[in-house]
């Protein structure tokens, strides 16, 4: 590996370039990857903050800010035995007035268990209490320059800020809740229906059966416990490919990168293969140290690319006035990086690595 | 250094060795019979029937024009080529017609050193990461590697320039270097394309005397390609080409 690293040293420019090739590539999957599991993990954090023990959203939806689920399924699931309550949940995207970023509005039906949860971590002012009321976000109130008692203009009516909240979902203090009907009434959906349901249980130990029963009468919907709402949002399969395309493209650029780097290192040191063969080394060690310093570049690549992704994530998120996601650095965004420049690397390797190993020794001393 | 000598000659009795035939006698260090080399589907012969033994602890210079066939037959005997047709042992190893890559490259790197006229140094390594090269080939341990180089480079009077990048070494020094690398693996045989030819005339003398005291030291067999006649006679024999064949072989 030494050796390796020396070969690569000769030529600092050229590896540092091809090095660089690869850490961009890196670099965008990093990137991708920790928004992606920042997203995942802040609809996680949403269905747990909740309070609720399952969800219910709609499968064939795909996204189930289109789901529909209507008032007498309600009813029939706050029927059921050892379901303490079932809260409608509904979501509509706005655009206020001198703001950029998306503005997601919340609604929430009155005097309701998912509305109260509000009031925990922080709840400046009040809960709603009536339809020409609005709470908002901390991020929201901060941007808009609101403070409790202001008014805000939305859906055409003109609402008072009672409260102000801060979640530990960022996109949610971004936004704003009010009473389910104003939004009933934008989307034209029927009276005291919802996009996704919250289920609380009265004992927890039913989880299994209420989950089984709700399966069985409810077939269109997906029965998810809360802390893995996101494995309902079918779209965030669409990010993840996504971030896979990201990384086929990364592959080929920075393999070819590597291919040309270590043809051109092979070309240039015909005679030094000769001569190593000469001393009895066998092909496969030769194609060992010619793979070794693609792995040795891809590795470095790797590591170039993750702090260049963290820093990319950083900047995007920077460049989002109001933050609506908060990357997340786990084993998953580094390890796809690495694991895309480790691939790469080898990759790129291979067929230099063939090529001199195949150097008929007695040529190869002769080059010149 | 004294250990050179104490390992005892291998498969020198006659059987099969990592060059993958029979022996050729325990006293030869090589053995050529009606060597034929060609190149282009046979239209050109660079060795044309050449035949000569050279025993173990000679010292051999092979002279001749360019393109009587030197190179060729110092690749034939350095286990680099294969012969087309014809006999051709090596330490008492038969280097076969067809046979295996990897048998020529286990009888490379145990039996034959090389020293080339350009060095053919790493230039990013170290005097003693150089020397340590061949070894990697045999996978010795890393401590015996550098126990062997440091050894090595102290017997060639380089020990002070053991960490030295061979960049910074004069043009004599890295040909002592490249010397102390052919020794790495303990080789019967020293095959030498000519060793003195990008040195003066003083330094190219030093690098000869060097050898020759080796060859006392361990009983090395030295076989160099030369077209310098103050090289060539310092060796014991003289072997001439001419157009592919043996034009002379005489004693000095």
């Amino acid at each position: 590996m030494l050796l390796a690293f020396k070969n690569l040293a000769r030529r600092a420019l050229r590896t540092s370039l091809s090095v660089l090739g690869v850490a961009v590539g890196v670099g965008a999957i990093v990137a991708f990857t920790a928004m992606g599991e920042g997203f995942k993990a802040s609809i996680d954090r949403y269905g747990r903050d909740s309070g609720a023990d399952l969800v219910l959203v709609e499968d064939r939806a795909g996204d189930p800010a289109f789901g529909r689920i209507l008032a007498e399924e309600l009813d029939a699931m706050r029927a059921l035995p050892d379901v303490r309550g079932v809260s409608a949940s509904l979501v509509m995207p706005a655009s206020l007035p001198g703001r950029a970023a998306p503005f997601l509005v919340l609604g929430r039906d009155l005097e309701d268990e998912l509305l109260a949860a509000y009031r925990s971590p922080a709840l400046r002012g009040r809960l709603l209490e009536g339809p020409r009321e609005i709470m908002l976000g901390e991020i929201a109130a901060e941007e808009l320059g609101k403070r409790l008692g202001d008014r805000v203009e939305l859906f055409g009516r003109d609402l008072e800020v009672v409260g102000i909240f801060r979640t530990g979902v960022r996109w949610e203090n971004g936004g704003a809740v009010v009473d389910a009907r104003l939004l009933r009434e934008q989307l034209t959906m029927p009276e005291r229906s919802a996009m996704v349901a919250f289920v609380y249980l009265s004992d927890d130990e039913a989880l299994p059966v209420v989950t089984l029963h709700l399966q069985g009468t409810y077939p269109r919907l997906r029965v998810l416990p809360t802390a893995f709402l996101a494995s309902g949002f079918e779209q965030l399969a669409y990010v993840d490919a996504f971030i896979w395309v990201i990384s086929l493209a990364a592959l080929i650029v920075g393999a070819i990168g590597v291919l040309n780097t270590m043809l051109m290192n092979v070309s240039e040191r015909v005679r030094e293969i000769g001569t190593l063969r000469a001393f009895g080394w066998p092909k496969a060690m030769v194609m060992r140290l010619i793979l070794g310093e693609g792995l040795v570049t891809s590795i470095l690549g790797g590591i170039g690319g993750s702090l260049l992704g963290v820093v990319a994530a950083e900047l995007l998120m920077e460049l989002v006035p109001q933050g609506i996601l908060a990357p997340v650095y786990g084993w998953r965004t580094f390890g796809r990086g690495m694991a895309v420049a480790i691939v790469l690397g080898v990759l790129g390797a291979l067929y230099p690595a063939w090529r001199a190993s195949r150097l008929a020794p007695a040529e190869a001393l002769r080059y010149e | 250094m004294n250990d050179e000598r104490q390992r005892a000659p291998r498969r020198a009795d006659g059987a099969a060795g990592p060059g993958g035939g029979r022996s050729a006698g325990p006293d030869l260090a090589i053995s050529a019979r009606d060597l034929v080399r060609a190149f282009e589907d046979g239209r050109v012969r660079a060795l044309d029937g050449v035949s000569f033994d050279v025993e173990r602890g000679e010292t051999l210079a092979v002279m001749g024009p360019s393109g009587s066939g030197k190179t060729t037959l110092l690749n034939l005997l350095g286990a680099l080529d294969r012969p087309t047709s014809g006999r051709l042992a090596i330490a008492g190893e038969e280097v076969v017609l067809g046979g295996h890559d990897q048998d020529l490259d286990r009888l490379r790197a145990r039996e034959i050193g090389f020293i080339f006229q350009l060095h053919n140094l790493i230039p990013t390594l170290s005097a003693r990461e150089n020397v340590e090269l061949p070894m990697m080939g045999l996978r010795v341990p890393r401590a015996a590697r550098r126990r062997r180089s440091e050894e090595l480079l102290g017997r060639v009077g380089l020990a002070d320039r053991a960490d030295f990048s061979v960049k910074k070494l004069s043009g004599g020094e890295r040909q002592r270097v490249a010397v102390a690398r052919a020794l790495a693996n303990r080789p019967h045989l020293l095959l030498g394309d000519e060793p003195t030819g990008s040195l003066d005339s003083r330094t190219g003398t030093e690098v000869i005397d060097l050898l020759l005291e080796l060859r006392r030291e361990h009983g090395l067999t030295i076989v160099l390609v030369t077209h310098d006649p103050g090289v060539a006679s310092r060796m014991a024999r003289i072997v001439e080409l001419r157009d592919g064949r043996v034009s002379g072989d005489r004693r000095v």
